[in-house]
Protein backbone atom coordinates (compact mmCIF):
# COMPACT_ATOMS: atom_id res chain seq x y z
CA UNK A 1 0.00 0.00 0.00
CA UNK A 2 1.33 3.41 -0.93
CA UNK A 3 2.07 6.24 1.50
CA UNK A 4 -0.77 8.17 -0.08
CA UNK A 5 -3.27 5.42 0.68
CA UNK A 6 -2.01 5.14 4.27
CA UNK A 7 -2.46 8.90 4.67
CA UNK A 8 -5.99 8.56 3.36
CA UNK A 9 -6.80 5.85 5.90
CA UNK A 10 -5.33 7.98 8.71
CA UNK A 11 -7.43 10.89 7.48
CA UNK A 12 -10.56 8.71 7.63
CA UNK A 13 -9.75 7.77 11.22
CA UNK A 14 -9.32 11.43 12.13
CA UNK A 15 -12.33 12.79 10.25
CA UNK A 16 -14.93 10.12 11.00
CA UNK A 17 -13.38 7.74 13.55
CA UNK A 18 -13.46 5.10 10.84
CA UNK A 19 -12.82 1.76 12.56
CA UNK A 20 -12.51 -0.05 9.24
CA UNK A 21 -9.72 2.26 8.20
CA UNK A 22 -8.04 1.79 11.57
CA UNK A 23 -8.34 -1.99 11.20
CA UNK A 24 -6.46 -1.78 7.91
CA UNK A 25 -3.77 0.43 9.44
CA UNK A 26 -3.44 -2.01 12.32
CA UNK A 27 -3.01 -4.89 9.89
CA UNK A 28 -0.31 -2.98 8.00
CA UNK A 29 1.72 -1.92 11.01
CA UNK A 30 1.14 -4.37 13.82
CA UNK A 31 3.92 -6.78 12.91
CA UNK A 32 6.71 -4.22 12.80
CA UNK A 33 5.52 -2.61 16.02
CA UNK A 34 5.38 -5.97 17.77
CA UNK A 35 8.86 -6.81 16.46
CA UNK A 36 10.15 -3.48 17.77
CA UNK A 37 8.60 -4.17 21.17
CA UNK A 38 9.59 -7.85 21.29
CA UNK A 39 13.28 -6.99 21.16
CA UNK A 40 12.87 -4.72 24.15
CA UNK A 41 10.97 -6.92 26.56
CA UNK A 42 11.67 -10.38 27.88
CA UNK A 43 8.40 -12.25 27.40
CA UNK A 44 6.18 -12.53 24.30
CA UNK A 45 3.11 -11.90 26.46
CA UNK A 46 4.53 -8.54 27.47
CA UNK A 47 5.20 -7.76 23.79
CA UNK A 48 1.57 -8.58 22.94
CA UNK A 49 0.21 -6.43 25.73
CA UNK A 50 2.37 -3.46 24.87
CA UNK A 51 1.56 -3.77 21.15
CA UNK A 52 -2.17 -3.69 21.92
CA UNK A 53 -1.63 -0.68 24.16
CA UNK A 54 0.22 1.11 21.33
CA UNK A 55 -2.70 0.74 18.95
CA UNK A 56 -5.29 1.63 21.57
CA UNK A 57 -3.46 4.87 22.39
CA UNK A 58 -2.95 5.52 18.69
CA UNK A 59 -6.70 5.23 18.15
CA UNK A 60 -7.43 7.69 20.92
CA UNK A 61 -4.93 10.18 19.56
CA UNK A 62 -5.71 9.76 15.87
CA UNK A 63 -9.44 10.33 16.31
CA UNK A 64 -8.72 13.77 17.76
CA UNK A 65 -5.45 14.88 16.10
CA UNK A 66 -4.01 14.69 12.60
CA UNK A 67 -0.98 12.45 12.19
CA UNK A 68 1.39 13.19 9.31
CA UNK A 69 3.77 10.25 9.49
CA UNK A 70 1.92 7.28 10.92
CA UNK A 71 4.90 4.91 11.06
CA UNK A 72 7.08 7.34 13.00
CA UNK A 73 4.12 8.16 15.25
CA UNK A 74 3.47 4.49 16.13
CA UNK A 75 7.14 3.89 16.96
CA UNK A 76 7.16 6.93 19.21
CA UNK A 77 4.05 5.75 21.04
CA UNK A 78 5.68 2.32 21.43
CA UNK A 79 8.87 3.83 22.86
CA UNK A 80 6.88 5.85 25.39
CA UNK A 81 4.86 2.84 26.52
CA UNK A 82 7.99 0.68 26.82
CA UNK A 83 9.64 3.42 28.92
CA UNK A 84 6.56 3.44 31.18
CA UNK A 85 6.73 -0.32 31.35
CA UNK A 86 10.36 -0.22 32.52
CA UNK A 87 9.61 2.46 35.06
CA UNK A 88 6.76 0.41 36.52
CA UNK A 89 8.85 -2.74 36.72
CA UNK A 90 11.95 -0.70 37.79
CA UNK A 91 14.16 -2.18 35.11
CA UNK A 92 17.02 -0.17 33.74
CA UNK A 93 18.65 -2.62 31.31
CA UNK A 94 15.68 -4.29 29.74
CA UNK A 95 16.80 -6.99 27.46
CA UNK A 96 20.46 -7.74 27.09
CA UNK A 97 21.01 -10.15 29.96
CA UNK A 98 17.42 -11.21 30.34
CA UNK A 99 16.93 -12.03 26.67
CA UNK A 100 20.18 -13.99 26.62
CA UNK A 101 18.96 -15.98 29.61
CA UNK A 102 15.64 -16.62 27.91
CA UNK A 103 17.40 -17.79 24.80
CA UNK A 104 19.45 -20.25 26.77
CA UNK A 105 16.78 -21.61 29.06
CA UNK A 106 14.99 -24.77 27.96
CA UNK A 107 11.28 -24.37 28.36
CA UNK A 108 11.27 -20.69 27.57
CA UNK A 109 9.15 -19.54 24.64
CA UNK A 110 12.07 -19.68 22.25
CA UNK A 111 12.82 -23.32 23.05
CA UNK A 112 9.13 -24.12 23.15
CA UNK A 113 8.94 -23.09 19.53
CA UNK A 114 11.75 -25.52 18.66
CA UNK A 115 13.95 -22.84 17.34
CA UNK A 116 16.14 -23.28 14.40
CA UNK A 117 19.83 -23.22 15.25
CA UNK A 118 20.61 -20.23 13.07
CA UNK A 119 17.75 -18.26 14.49
CA UNK A 120 19.01 -19.05 17.97
CA UNK A 121 22.49 -17.93 17.10
CA UNK A 122 21.15 -14.73 15.64
CA UNK A 123 19.00 -14.08 18.70
CA UNK A 124 22.02 -14.61 20.92
CA UNK A 125 24.02 -12.20 18.79
CA UNK A 126 21.26 -9.63 18.98
CA UNK A 127 20.93 -10.10 22.73
CA UNK A 128 24.62 -9.28 23.09
CA UNK A 129 24.21 -5.90 21.40
CA UNK A 130 23.48 -2.58 23.01
CA UNK A 131 19.74 -1.79 22.87
CA UNK A 132 20.24 1.15 20.48
CA UNK A 133 22.31 -1.02 18.12
CA UNK A 134 19.72 -3.77 18.18
CA UNK A 135 16.96 -1.25 17.55
CA UNK A 136 18.59 0.32 14.51
CA UNK A 137 19.47 -3.07 12.97
CA UNK A 138 15.88 -4.29 13.33
CA UNK A 139 14.55 -1.12 11.73
CA UNK A 140 17.01 -1.24 8.86
CA UNK A 141 17.10 -4.95 8.04
CA UNK A 142 13.81 -6.36 9.28
CA UNK A 143 11.49 -3.41 8.85
CA UNK A 144 13.50 -2.28 5.79
CA UNK A 145 13.22 1.39 6.74
CA UNK A 146 15.28 4.08 5.03
CA UNK A 147 17.84 6.11 6.99
CA UNK A 148 15.52 9.13 6.83
CA UNK A 149 12.61 7.13 8.29
CA UNK A 150 14.78 5.76 11.10
CA UNK A 151 16.02 9.29 11.82
CA UNK A 152 12.44 10.48 12.21
CA UNK A 153 11.57 7.67 14.59
CA UNK A 154 14.71 8.07 16.71
CA UNK A 155 14.59 11.88 16.68
CA UNK A 156 18.13 12.01 15.35
CA UNK A 157 19.59 13.49 12.20
CA UNK A 158 20.51 11.25 9.26
CA UNK A 159 24.23 11.46 9.92
CA UNK A 160 23.79 10.30 13.50
CA UNK A 161 21.70 7.35 12.30
CA UNK A 162 24.32 6.44 9.72
CA UNK A 163 27.01 6.43 12.40
CA UNK A 164 24.80 4.42 14.76
CA UNK A 165 24.05 1.88 12.03
CA UNK A 166 27.72 1.58 11.14
CA UNK A 167 28.62 0.93 14.78
CA UNK A 168 25.80 -1.58 15.15
CA UNK A 169 27.04 -3.46 12.08
CA UNK A 170 30.59 -3.44 13.41
CA UNK A 171 29.37 -4.68 16.79
CA UNK A 172 27.46 -7.63 15.34
CA UNK A 173 30.33 -8.48 12.96
CA UNK A 174 32.75 -8.55 15.90
CA UNK A 175 30.54 -11.08 17.64
CA UNK A 176 30.29 -13.25 14.54
CA UNK B 1 27.34 -18.29 11.82
CA UNK B 2 28.19 -18.73 8.16
CA UNK B 3 25.65 -16.43 6.59
CA UNK B 4 25.64 -12.67 6.94
CA UNK B 5 23.72 -11.68 10.09
CA UNK B 6 22.05 -8.92 8.07
CA UNK B 7 20.68 -11.38 5.54
CA UNK B 8 19.59 -13.60 8.42
CA UNK B 9 17.74 -10.69 10.00
CA UNK B 10 15.76 -10.25 6.78
CA UNK B 11 15.16 -13.98 6.54
CA UNK B 12 13.66 -14.21 10.02
CA UNK B 13 11.64 -11.01 9.81
CA UNK B 14 8.31 -12.87 10.01
CA UNK B 15 9.56 -15.41 12.54
CA UNK B 16 7.66 -15.21 15.86
CA UNK B 17 10.94 -15.43 17.77
CA UNK B 18 11.86 -12.12 16.22
CA UNK B 19 8.52 -10.57 17.01
CA UNK B 20 6.96 -11.53 13.67
CA UNK B 21 3.26 -12.39 13.46
CA UNK B 22 1.21 -14.76 11.33
CA UNK B 23 -2.36 -13.96 10.25
CA UNK B 24 -3.86 -15.65 13.32
CA UNK B 25 -1.69 -13.59 15.66
CA UNK B 26 -2.62 -10.41 13.81
CA UNK B 27 -6.28 -11.37 14.09
CA UNK B 28 -5.94 -11.99 17.83
CA UNK B 29 -4.20 -8.65 18.24
CA UNK B 30 -6.97 -6.83 16.37
CA UNK B 31 -9.63 -8.61 18.44
CA UNK B 32 -8.20 -6.98 21.58
CA UNK B 33 -8.15 -3.54 20.00
CA UNK B 34 -11.60 -4.03 18.51
CA UNK B 35 -13.02 -4.90 21.93
CA UNK B 36 -11.38 -1.80 23.43
CA UNK B 37 -12.65 0.64 20.80
CA UNK B 38 -16.05 -0.95 20.45
CA UNK B 39 -16.08 -2.96 17.22
CA UNK B 40 -18.17 -6.11 16.92
CA UNK B 41 -16.43 -9.45 16.79
CA UNK B 42 -17.13 -9.66 13.09
CA UNK B 43 -14.05 -8.87 10.99
CA UNK B 44 -14.21 -5.37 9.63
CA UNK B 45 -14.02 -4.71 5.94
CA UNK B 46 -11.31 -2.31 4.86
CA UNK B 47 -12.54 0.84 3.11
CA UNK B 48 -12.14 0.88 -0.66
CA UNK B 49 -9.20 2.97 -1.74
CA UNK B 50 -11.14 4.30 -4.68
CA UNK B 51 -14.48 5.90 -5.29
CA UNK B 52 -15.79 9.37 -4.62
CA UNK B 53 -14.46 9.95 -1.09
CA UNK B 54 -10.92 8.89 -1.99
CA UNK B 55 -11.03 11.00 -5.15
CA UNK B 56 -12.28 14.05 -3.27
CA UNK B 57 -9.64 13.58 -0.59
CA UNK B 58 -6.91 13.27 -3.20
CA UNK B 59 -8.09 16.46 -4.80
CA UNK B 60 -8.17 18.41 -1.54
CA UNK B 61 -4.85 17.01 -0.33
CA UNK B 62 -2.91 17.39 -3.51
CA UNK B 63 -4.65 20.21 -5.27
CA UNK B 64 -1.84 22.65 -4.58
CA UNK B 65 0.79 20.80 -6.63
CA UNK B 66 -1.29 20.35 -9.82
CA UNK B 67 -2.39 23.97 -9.53
CA UNK B 68 1.26 25.03 -9.24
CA UNK B 69 2.27 22.90 -12.21
CA UNK B 70 -0.74 24.08 -14.22
CA UNK B 71 -0.09 27.73 -13.45
CA UNK B 72 3.54 27.34 -14.39
CA UNK B 73 2.58 25.65 -17.66
CA UNK B 74 0.15 28.43 -18.51
CA UNK B 75 2.80 31.06 -17.73
CA UNK B 76 5.34 29.30 -19.92
CA UNK B 77 2.90 28.90 -22.80
CA UNK B 78 1.56 32.44 -22.44
CA UNK B 79 4.96 34.04 -22.32
CA UNK B 80 5.94 32.06 -25.34
CA UNK B 81 8.19 29.14 -26.01
CA UNK B 82 10.46 31.40 -28.00
CA UNK B 83 11.16 33.54 -24.96
CA UNK B 84 12.27 30.49 -22.99
CA UNK B 85 14.51 29.34 -25.82
CA UNK B 86 16.04 32.79 -26.18
CA UNK B 87 16.51 33.02 -22.44
CA UNK B 88 18.61 29.85 -22.45
CA UNK B 89 21.43 31.76 -24.15
CA UNK B 90 21.17 34.83 -21.92
CA UNK B 91 23.91 35.97 -19.58
CA UNK B 92 23.77 37.59 -16.13
CA UNK B 93 22.72 41.22 -16.61
CA UNK B 94 20.50 40.41 -19.64
CA UNK B 95 16.78 41.11 -19.47
CA UNK B 96 15.91 37.46 -20.17
CA UNK B 97 18.33 36.04 -17.61
CA UNK B 98 15.65 35.96 -14.90
CA UNK B 99 13.48 33.76 -17.19
CA UNK B 100 16.38 31.33 -17.52
CA UNK B 101 16.78 31.17 -13.72
CA UNK B 102 13.03 30.72 -13.14
CA UNK B 103 12.95 27.87 -15.68
CA UNK B 104 15.84 26.19 -13.87
CA UNK B 105 14.16 26.62 -10.49
CA UNK B 106 10.98 25.05 -11.86
CA UNK B 107 12.95 22.11 -13.24
CA UNK B 108 14.55 21.59 -9.83
CA UNK B 109 11.24 21.78 -7.99
CA UNK B 110 9.63 19.17 -10.21
CA UNK B 111 12.64 16.83 -10.27
CA UNK B 112 13.14 13.78 -8.08
CA UNK B 113 16.07 13.88 -5.65
CA UNK B 114 18.43 11.85 -7.85
CA UNK B 115 17.60 13.92 -10.92
CA UNK B 116 18.02 17.11 -8.84
CA UNK B 117 21.61 16.21 -7.93
CA UNK B 118 22.46 15.77 -11.62
CA UNK B 119 20.57 18.94 -12.61
CA UNK B 120 22.61 20.98 -10.13
CA UNK B 121 25.83 19.84 -11.82
CA UNK B 122 24.36 20.69 -15.25
CA UNK B 123 23.41 24.17 -14.01
CA UNK B 124 26.87 24.55 -12.47
CA UNK B 125 28.31 23.89 -15.95
CA UNK B 126 26.06 26.67 -17.30
CA UNK B 127 27.24 29.12 -14.61
CA UNK B 128 30.83 28.34 -15.51
CA UNK B 129 30.09 28.89 -19.19
CA UNK B 130 28.42 32.19 -18.32
CA UNK B 131 31.47 33.27 -16.32
CA UNK B 132 33.65 32.40 -19.30
CA UNK B 133 31.35 34.23 -21.77
CA UNK B 134 31.21 37.30 -19.52
CA UNK B 135 34.98 37.77 -19.62
CA UNK B 136 35.51 41.09 -21.35
CA UNK B 137 31.83 41.20 -22.42
CA UNK B 138 31.12 44.58 -20.86
CA UNK B 139 32.92 47.78 -21.68
CA UNK B 140 32.80 48.63 -18.00
CA UNK B 141 35.64 46.58 -16.44
CA UNK B 142 34.37 46.72 -12.87
CA UNK B 143 30.83 45.75 -13.92
CA UNK B 144 32.23 42.84 -15.94
CA UNK B 145 34.37 41.68 -12.99
CA UNK B 146 31.36 41.86 -10.69
CA UNK B 147 29.18 39.77 -13.06
CA UNK B 148 31.95 37.17 -13.47
CA UNK B 149 32.36 36.99 -9.72
CA UNK B 150 28.58 36.58 -9.34
CA UNK B 151 28.56 33.72 -11.87
CA UNK B 152 31.41 31.97 -10.04
CA UNK B 153 29.55 32.35 -6.73
CA UNK B 154 26.41 30.87 -8.36
CA UNK B 155 28.60 28.05 -9.70
CA UNK B 156 29.86 27.27 -6.18
CA UNK B 157 26.27 27.27 -4.92
CA UNK B 158 25.13 24.80 -7.61
CA UNK B 159 28.07 22.49 -6.93
CA UNK B 160 27.46 22.42 -3.19
CA UNK B 161 23.72 21.84 -3.80
CA UNK B 162 24.60 18.88 -6.05
CA UNK B 163 26.75 17.37 -3.29
CA UNK B 164 24.03 18.03 -0.68
CA UNK B 165 21.30 16.41 -2.84
CA UNK B 166 23.50 13.37 -3.37
CA UNK B 167 24.16 13.04 0.34
CA UNK B 168 20.43 13.37 1.07
CA UNK B 169 19.67 10.68 -1.51
CA UNK B 170 22.18 8.38 0.21
CA UNK B 171 20.71 9.14 3.65
CA UNK B 172 17.23 8.33 2.43
CA UNK B 173 18.47 4.99 1.13
CA UNK B 174 17.63 5.79 -2.51
CA UNK B 175 18.16 2.80 -4.78
CA UNK B 176 19.67 4.98 -7.50
CA UNK B 177 22.31 6.57 -5.23
CA UNK B 178 25.30 4.85 -6.78
CA UNK B 179 24.20 5.51 -10.36
CA UNK B 180 23.50 9.13 -9.46
CA UNK B 181 26.91 9.50 -7.77
CA UNK B 182 28.47 8.13 -10.93
CA UNK B 183 26.57 10.63 -13.14
CA UNK B 184 27.42 13.52 -10.82
CA UNK B 185 31.07 12.48 -10.90
CA UNK B 186 31.05 12.35 -14.72
CA UNK B 187 29.53 15.83 -14.93
CA UNK B 188 32.08 17.17 -12.45
CA UNK B 189 34.90 15.70 -14.51
CA UNK B 190 33.50 17.35 -17.63
CA UNK B 191 33.39 20.64 -15.72
CA UNK B 192 36.97 20.11 -14.54
CA UNK B 193 38.08 19.64 -18.16
CA UNK B 194 36.26 22.86 -19.09
CA UNK B 195 38.10 24.70 -16.32
CA UNK B 196 41.42 23.39 -17.62
CA UNK B 197 40.48 24.69 -21.06
CA UNK B 198 39.60 28.09 -19.54
CA UNK B 199 43.01 28.18 -17.87
CA UNK B 200 44.75 27.20 -21.11
CA UNK B 201 42.90 29.84 -23.16
CA UNK B 202 42.94 32.49 -20.48
CA UNK B 203 44.19 35.94 -21.37
CA UNK B 204 43.61 37.54 -18.00
CA UNK B 205 45.03 36.96 -14.55
CA UNK B 206 41.56 37.41 -12.98
CA UNK B 207 40.07 34.64 -15.12
CA UNK B 208 42.89 32.27 -14.15
CA UNK B 209 42.37 33.00 -10.46
CA UNK B 210 38.59 32.54 -10.71
CA UNK B 211 39.12 29.26 -12.58
CA UNK B 212 41.39 28.00 -9.81
CA UNK B 213 38.74 28.78 -7.21
CA UNK B 214 36.17 26.89 -9.29
CA UNK B 215 38.56 23.95 -9.59
CA UNK B 216 38.97 23.74 -5.82
CA UNK B 217 35.18 23.72 -5.30
CA UNK B 218 34.78 21.01 -7.96
CA UNK B 219 37.43 18.91 -6.25
CA UNK B 220 35.57 19.01 -2.90
CA UNK B 221 32.27 18.01 -4.55
CA UNK B 222 33.97 15.24 -6.51
CA UNK B 223 35.45 13.81 -3.31
CA UNK B 224 32.01 13.93 -1.69
CA UNK B 225 30.46 12.01 -4.63
CA UNK B 226 33.19 9.38 -4.42
CA UNK B 227 32.70 9.00 -0.67
CA UNK B 228 28.97 8.47 -1.15
CA UNK B 229 29.62 5.85 -3.86
CA UNK B 230 32.09 3.94 -1.67
CA UNK B 231 29.72 4.04 1.31
CA UNK B 232 26.85 2.68 -0.80
CA UNK B 233 29.06 -0.09 -2.12
CA UNK B 234 30.24 -1.02 1.38
CA UNK B 235 26.61 -1.37 2.44
CA UNK B 236 25.39 -3.23 -0.65
CA UNK B 237 28.46 -5.17 -1.86
CA UNK B 238 26.65 -6.34 -5.00
CA UNK B 239 28.13 -7.13 -8.41
CA UNK B 240 26.38 -4.04 -9.76
CA UNK B 241 27.80 -1.74 -7.09
CA UNK B 242 31.30 -3.16 -7.73
CA UNK B 243 30.85 -2.51 -11.45
CA UNK B 244 29.65 1.08 -10.89
CA UNK B 245 32.56 1.76 -8.54
CA UNK B 246 35.00 0.29 -11.05
CA UNK B 247 33.65 2.59 -13.76
CA UNK B 248 34.04 5.60 -11.45
CA UNK B 249 37.58 4.61 -10.57
CA UNK B 250 38.55 4.15 -14.23
CA UNK B 251 37.04 7.47 -15.15
CA UNK B 252 38.82 9.29 -12.30
CA UNK B 253 42.07 7.57 -13.17
CA UNK B 254 41.75 8.71 -16.80
CA UNK B 255 41.02 12.24 -15.62
CA UNK B 256 44.17 12.37 -13.51
CA UNK B 257 46.32 10.97 -16.32
CA UNK B 258 44.92 13.63 -18.67
CA UNK B 259 45.70 16.34 -16.12
CA UNK B 260 49.19 14.96 -15.69
CA UNK B 261 49.81 15.26 -19.46
CA UNK B 262 48.20 18.70 -19.56
CA UNK B 263 50.35 20.01 -16.68
CA UNK B 264 53.53 18.71 -18.30
CA UNK B 265 52.55 20.50 -21.52
CA UNK B 266 51.98 23.69 -19.53
CA UNK B 267 55.51 23.46 -18.18
CA UNK B 268 56.81 23.08 -21.73
CA UNK B 269 54.87 26.18 -22.80
CA UNK B 270 56.22 28.12 -19.80
CA UNK B 271 59.73 26.96 -20.60
CA UNK B 272 59.34 28.16 -24.21
CA UNK B 273 57.90 31.50 -23.09
CA UNK B 274 60.77 32.07 -20.65
CA UNK B 275 63.26 31.29 -23.42
CA UNK B 276 61.53 33.76 -25.77
CA UNK B 277 63.97 36.62 -26.08
CA UNK B 278 61.34 39.01 -27.38
CA UNK B 279 59.80 39.20 -23.89
CA UNK B 280 61.57 41.13 -21.20
CA UNK B 281 61.26 39.66 -17.72
CA UNK B 282 63.28 42.36 -16.08
CA UNK B 283 61.63 43.24 -12.79
CA UNK B 284 59.54 40.07 -12.71
CA UNK B 285 60.37 37.05 -10.62
CA UNK B 286 60.28 34.02 -12.87
CA UNK B 287 61.52 30.50 -12.17
CA UNK B 288 64.87 29.27 -13.39
CA UNK B 289 65.18 26.16 -15.50
CA UNK B 290 66.08 24.10 -12.42
CA UNK B 291 63.10 25.43 -10.53
CA UNK B 292 60.83 24.41 -13.38
CA UNK B 293 62.25 20.90 -13.07
CA UNK B 294 61.22 20.94 -9.43
CA UNK B 295 57.60 21.47 -10.57
CA UNK B 296 57.93 18.80 -13.22
CA UNK B 297 59.30 16.06 -11.01
CA UNK B 298 56.27 15.56 -8.72
CA UNK B 299 53.95 15.52 -11.74
CA UNK B 300 55.95 12.69 -13.30
CA UNK B 301 56.14 10.95 -9.91
CA UNK B 302 52.33 10.68 -9.91
CA UNK B 303 52.80 7.49 -11.98
CA UNK B 304 53.96 5.46 -9.00
CA UNK B 305 51.01 6.62 -6.90
CA UNK B 306 48.61 5.76 -9.70
CA UNK B 307 50.04 2.23 -9.70
CA UNK B 308 49.57 2.10 -5.94
CA UNK B 309 45.92 3.18 -6.29
CA UNK B 310 45.31 0.57 -9.00
CA UNK B 311 46.82 -2.16 -6.82
CA UNK B 312 44.65 -1.14 -3.87
CA UNK B 313 41.55 -1.17 -6.06
CA UNK B 314 42.39 -4.58 -7.51
CA UNK B 315 42.78 -5.93 -3.97
CA UNK B 316 39.34 -4.61 -3.01
CA UNK B 317 40.64 -1.65 -1.00
CA UNK B 318 38.25 0.79 -2.68
CA UNK B 319 38.34 3.43 0.03
CA UNK B 320 42.12 3.43 0.08
CA UNK B 321 42.33 3.50 -3.74
CA UNK B 322 40.06 6.53 -3.98
CA UNK B 323 41.92 8.18 -1.09
CA UNK B 324 45.17 7.83 -3.04
CA UNK B 325 43.54 9.41 -6.10
CA UNK B 326 42.30 12.28 -3.94
CA UNK B 327 45.81 12.71 -2.54
CA UNK B 328 47.19 12.95 -6.09
CA UNK B 329 44.43 15.38 -6.98
CA UNK B 330 45.35 17.65 -4.05
CA UNK B 331 49.04 17.59 -4.97
CA UNK B 332 48.32 18.35 -8.63
CA UNK B 333 46.00 21.17 -7.65
CA UNK B 334 48.76 22.77 -5.56
CA UNK B 335 51.23 22.53 -8.43
CA UNK B 336 48.63 23.84 -10.90
CA UNK B 337 48.07 26.90 -8.69
CA UNK B 338 51.81 27.63 -8.79
CA UNK B 339 51.94 27.11 -12.57
CA UNK B 340 49.01 29.51 -12.94
CA UNK B 341 50.93 32.09 -10.92
CA UNK B 342 53.88 31.79 -13.32
CA UNK B 343 51.55 32.05 -16.33
CA UNK B 344 50.03 35.22 -14.87
CA UNK B 345 53.53 36.67 -14.49
CA UNK B 346 54.35 35.82 -18.10
CA UNK B 347 51.10 37.44 -19.25
CA UNK B 348 51.92 40.56 -17.23
CA UNK B 349 55.43 40.66 -18.65
CA UNK B 350 54.00 40.46 -22.18
CA UNK B 351 51.46 43.20 -21.72
CA UNK B 352 52.98 45.70 -19.32
CA UNK B 353 56.30 46.78 -17.89
CA UNK B 354 56.87 46.16 -14.17
CA UNK B 355 55.83 49.03 -11.90
CA UNK B 356 59.19 49.42 -10.17
CA UNK B 357 62.04 47.45 -11.59
CA UNK B 358 63.92 45.41 -9.01
CA UNK B 359 62.01 46.59 -5.90
CA UNK B 360 58.34 45.69 -6.24
CA UNK B 361 58.70 42.81 -8.60
CA UNK B 362 55.86 40.27 -8.64
CA UNK B 363 56.70 37.53 -6.23
CA UNK B 364 56.23 33.90 -7.13
CA UNK B 365 56.08 31.24 -4.50
CA UNK B 366 59.29 29.23 -4.30
CA UNK B 367 58.87 25.90 -6.05
CA UNK B 368 58.89 22.96 -3.71
CA UNK B 369 62.02 20.88 -3.84
CA UNK B 370 61.48 17.49 -5.39
CA UNK B 371 62.30 15.65 -2.15
CA UNK B 372 59.90 17.86 -0.15
CA UNK B 373 56.88 17.25 -2.31
CA UNK B 374 54.62 14.85 -0.52
CA UNK B 375 52.53 12.90 -2.96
Amino acid sequence: MSDLEIKFLAFRVYRSADKQAFSRLHELHVERIRRFVAFKVARPEEADEITSEVFFRAWEYMTSQKVDNLTAFLYKVARNIIADHYRKSKRTEPLTEERAAVTATPGSFIHDLEVHEEAEQLLTLMAGLKPEHREVLVMRYQDEMSIAEIAQVLDKNSNAVRVLLHRAKQAIKRQV
Amino acid sequence: MNKSPFKQLKRFKHDPRFGGMDEAAKGASWAKIAAAIGVDDEPVEAPALQGVSYGVWLLTQYLSKPVLVGTFSVVVIASGWLTTVRASDSLPGDALYSVKKITEQAQLRLASLDRRAILHTEFAGRRLQEASDLQGESTNASESASLVHGAIEAYKQEISSAAASLRQLKDEGGVTTLATASSVQQNLQAIDTTIDAVVADSVSAEATQEALVAKEVTKVASEAATTVAVEVHEEEKTALSTYELKQMFKSELGQIEARQRFDLERIEVIRAALADESISYAGFTVPTSDELLAYEYPIVAVDSLLSQAMNSFAAGGFRSAFATLQEIDTSLLAIEAQLAQIEITIMNARTQPPAVVGEEAIEIEEPAKAEDVVL
